[in-house]
């Protein structure tokens, strides 16, 4: 199987009786191509194809997988978009 | 009377409700429904007099979502009823269409470019001494945001790519820390000008946060522990005593150097606006200054999303930060971030804030006027937008450009910041336009934006928990909706409108 372009998600533990993320993490360690970069009580930051991470998040219970994204600081003040010529 | 509006009624959080079960008036599909506001409800729209007028249009279960018609003044009515409901407006989706954006910098020639230059010399107005450090923004053509930037050197010159002549549409001169700024329309550019600033004066008790919350007693908010998830807090600002600690939660930076964790101080670059924040919240008058929060009596924690190079927040870092501001026993969370798209892990880490008594603030996006951004727009978010009032700022100081429609119907110099969103989704506004607080380098500055409204709600909302033992000691799953029904019932309507202010400003 061909992998994409390795892409972070977000795991994130939703419910009470899913696995601890000790398990979730060394289920995932085990699909290849998956990276777990980050472990947390409720949340882990892997890296790794998209849908391989996906379609391993489906077989752990309570699990549910997020993509990642950033904001930028806030700012109230106005910006040049074009440079006067 | 306004024209009826169709909404989704539906819990806070999850698709099921008790509380939607529980309101039988909402169960029969078609007939009016009359809910009576509470007694003793203070401040609000609705007290005067009126009552929930809806129609049930469509249930898809018993305990449910449902589809209601009804008033913008009714569907107010109905949420400061029922906190743990949330009444989302219905929309439509439309095809994206595509605008371009030039951005790319003109290619000039070495000679049309040393003649197209403007100096522009930034002094302190009191001293005449050149002031460092200035961002000067010039706009030939504000609509399309055309125009020239720059920043005053060490010896105060702001060297601007502008031809002399050019008419410059607006010009906005923003002070380095410790002082106001500069606003001009419709001026000529001249080849060399001096514009002088000036300093804050650290005793006025007549600017924005004093002129609103001046008479909250020095101790309020005692007991009550307050997140701040930002670019980081200043770790010994003489204002700021009763920052507690916090955590670097940008995995960039920890991964790997456990020690990093303990740098939740101000990020490297654009790291400002976390110490800002806080200040509103609960800065401490000293003897040199009397700039103090909303609520001084509370302890601050600051947990960094923001990393040391002055890019975005991850959502992965702000999801760990709100967990751990759970983790670490905090009663209110202040997200003074935002986006414009919804972010599922986020929203998880609220829904988990909520569910365990922690009341979520954040700020509505300093887009002009767009939609509310998210997180503020999720369900169980306090949205809060931006006010300001003219007086509380020199008249030529860049504010000036913020005094927008609409004015107040109570107090005519009041207005929402034109920067500010504003939607259905806007729970109460806050004061946000020209706000004096703490920065780094044990220094006081200027900051405007709805960042700055939402840690003054955030102060007031901890001043309410602080005097409400009952609400500090209710259980986890009651203790937001009972603060936010307390917060909402102080609020005063300053005749913006519904979606400007929403309930209004949190005044008691």
């Amino acid at each position: 199987m061909e992998h994409g372009e390795p892409m972070r998600k977000i795991l994130r533990r939703i419910d009470d009786d899913a696995p601890p993320a000790r398990e979730a993490a060394k289920r995932l360690q085990a699909e290849d191509g998956v990276t777990v970069l980050d472990e947390q009580p409720s949340s882990l930051l892997v890296e790794g194809d998209a849908e391989a991470i996906e379609a391993a998040v489906e077989s752990i219970e309570g699990w549910s997988v997020y993509g990642s994204t950033s904001i930028k600081v806030p700012d109230a003040r106005p910006r040049v978009l074009r440079k006067k010529k | 009377m306004s024209q009826t509006k169709r909404y989704v009624v539906l819990p806070a959080y999850g698709f099921r409700s008790s509380a939607l079960a529980q309101m039988d008036k909402l169960q029969t599909v078609g007939p009016v429904v009359r809910l009576e506001m509470r007694a003793g409800a203070r401040g609000r729209r609705a007290a005067r007099g009126a009552a929930t007028a809806m129609r049930v249009l469509h249930s898809t279960h018993e305990n449910g979502p449902k589809l209601v018609e009804m008033t913008p003044e009714a569907e107010l009515n109905l949420r400061a009823e029922n906190p743990g409901l949330k009444v989302v407006p219905v929309v439509e989706y439309h095809k994206l269409n595509m605008q371009h954006r030039i951005e790319r910098r003109a290619v000039m020639t070495a000679s049309s470019r040393a003649a197209a230059e403007a100096s522009l010399n930034i002094v302190d107005k009191d001293t005449a001494n050149p002031l460092a450090g200035a961002r000067v923004i010039a706009f030939t053509n504000f609509d399309r945001r055309v125009g020239a930037e720059a920043v005053s050197s060490k010896s105060g010159v702001a060297r601007l790519k502008l031809a002399p002549g050019d008419k410059i549409e607006r010009l906005y001169i923003y002070g380095p820390t410790g002082f106001w700024g500069h606003y001009a329309t419709n001026a000529k550019l001249k080849s060399e000008e001096s514009f002088g600033l000036k300093p804050i004066d650290l005793q006025d008790q007549g600017t924005l946060l004093p002129s609103f919350y001046g008479k909250v007693p020095a101790t309020a908010g005692e007991g009550v522990r307050i997140a701040v998830i930002d670019t980081g807090v200043a770790e010994r600002h003489p204002g700021l005593p009763n920052v507690g600690g916090g955590a670097n939660l940008v995995f960039n930076e920890i991964n790997g150097n456990i020690d990093a964790t303990t740098e939740w101080g101000p990020a490297r670059k654009d790291g400002a606006h976390g110490t800002h924040v806080a200040g509103i919240i609960g800065a401490r008058a000293t003897a040199n200054a009397k700039v103090r929060g909303v609520a001084p009596g509370v302890e601050l924690r600051s947990y960094r999303v923001f990393p040391h190079t002055g890019k975005g927040a991850q959502n992965y870092d702000i999801m760990n930060a709100i967990d751990r501001a759970v983790l670490d026993g905090c009663h209110i969370i202040n997200l003074s971030l935002g986006g414009s798209d919804e972010d599922e892990a986020v929203r998880a880490a609220i829904g988990n804030a909520l569910d365990n008594g922690v009341l979520v603030v954040a700020a509505a996006g300093n887009n002009g006027r767009r939609a509310v951004l998210y997180p503020a727009a999720l369900p169980g978010c306090i949205a809060v937008s931006a006010m300001g009032r003219r007086g509380t700022y020199p008249r030529q100081s860049t504010e000036e450009s913020d005094a927008a429609k609409p004015f107040g119907s109570v107090d005519k110099d009041a207005f929402i910041g034109a920067f500010s969103n504003v939607g259905p989704q806007i729970d109460v506004a806050g004061p946000g336009v020209g706000v004096v607080s703490t920065m780094p380098g044990d220094a006081y500055g200027v900051m405007s934006g709805t960042s700055m409204a939402c840690p003054g709600v955030v102060g007031f909302a901890a001043s309410l928990l602080a005097s409400k033992q009952p609400i500090m000691n209710a259980g986890k799953g009651e203790r937001v909706k009972l603060l936010q029904e307390a917060l909402f019932a102080t609020c005063r309507v300053q005749g913006f409108g519904r979606d400007f202010e929403g309930f209004g400003l949190p005044a008691g």
